[in-house]
């Protein structure tokens, strides 16, 4: 369950201003629990079926979504994240 | 609008009683602003005009100059900041249009990378990020960056975590 999202490819942001969105997003999204952003025409399933490429979104949403689509596993993922991040190395005592 | 429009008379009738006041501005949108200071300019120099005709004394017409001067100079004040903050909107808007590109991404990386190691963004280089990408320090933002970039040390990422987590290596 934990590296189910890991080889879900990476979110394509290059500048500041969409960094910021996207994490504010995901914030919103996983921490603050708010309803997810609205789904731009161009990723719907009917432009995916049309193979239309996706010029409205400001970053590629991918993992956004399938982050919302099981809101409590990517939560547990993230926690998961920051509790090793946080964690202190072991160190090993020899005796 | 109403409250530009009133900012506006309030600065008419403040050169009517040859008194200077701040005009100060809140959040406006560039519109407004701009509307504000033309509105302003021409105004001012509507009025300008008509102090220097009316007055016949030359003591009283100095005194005259001088208020006008300094409302000049607070108009230029407000008029820089005001062109300044446009100016900033705009590249913010033209950023945040900007498709990726893997070269863009490593610039951002190069932005806020630490001067002895230029593979590293350190702390410091992270609180930059997040003061010019207006992100709380303390908030779950950060962490959700190290999370998207699976770093392996809190308050640090390296650049090949950077260039793979933004997408270089996908």
């Amino acid at each position: 369950m934990v590296l189910r999202y890991l080889t879900t490819g990476s979110i394509r942001i290059s500048s500041l201003p969409v960094l910021a969105q996207a994490l504010k997003e995901l914030e919103d999204l996983l921490i603050r629990d708010k309803q997810t952003v609205t789904r731009s025409p161009s990723t719907s399933s009917q432009a995916k079926k049309r193979g239309s490429a996706n010029t409205t979104e400001p970053y590629k949403r991918t993992r956004y979504w399938q982050y919302a689509s099981d809101r409590k596993a990517a939560f547990a993922e993230l926690y998961q994240f920051c509790f090793m991040l946080a964690k202190p190395p072991l160190v090993f005592m020899h005796h | 609008m109403k409250l530009y429009n009133s900012l506006v008379y309030s600065v008419g009738a403040h050169l009517d009683q040859t008194r200077i006041e701040r005009v100060s501005f809140t959040s406006p949108t560039v519109t407004t602003r701009q509307f504000f200071l033309t509105t302003l300019w021409r105004y001012s120099f509507m009025r300008f005009s008509s102090l220097l005709c009316c007055v016949s004394n030359t003591s009283a017409r100095r005194d005259k100059v001088d208020e006008i001067k300094v409302v000049v100079r607070a108009a230029i004040i407000q008029l820089y900041t005001s062109l300044t903050l446009l100016l900033q909107s705009t590249e913010t808007q033209a950023a945040s249009n900007q498709p990726y590109t893997p070269q863009r991404a490593q610039g951002l990386f190069n932005s806020f990378a630490d001067e002895d190691d230029r593979d590293v963004i350190g702390p410091e280089g992270l609180e930059r990020l997040c003061t010019e990408a207006d992100i709380s320090l303390d908030g779950a933002q950060p962490l959700i960056l190290a999370w998207q970039l699976k770093c392996s040390e809190m308050g640090k990422f390296t650049r090949a975590e950077w260039l793979h987590g933004m997408g270089l290596l996908e």
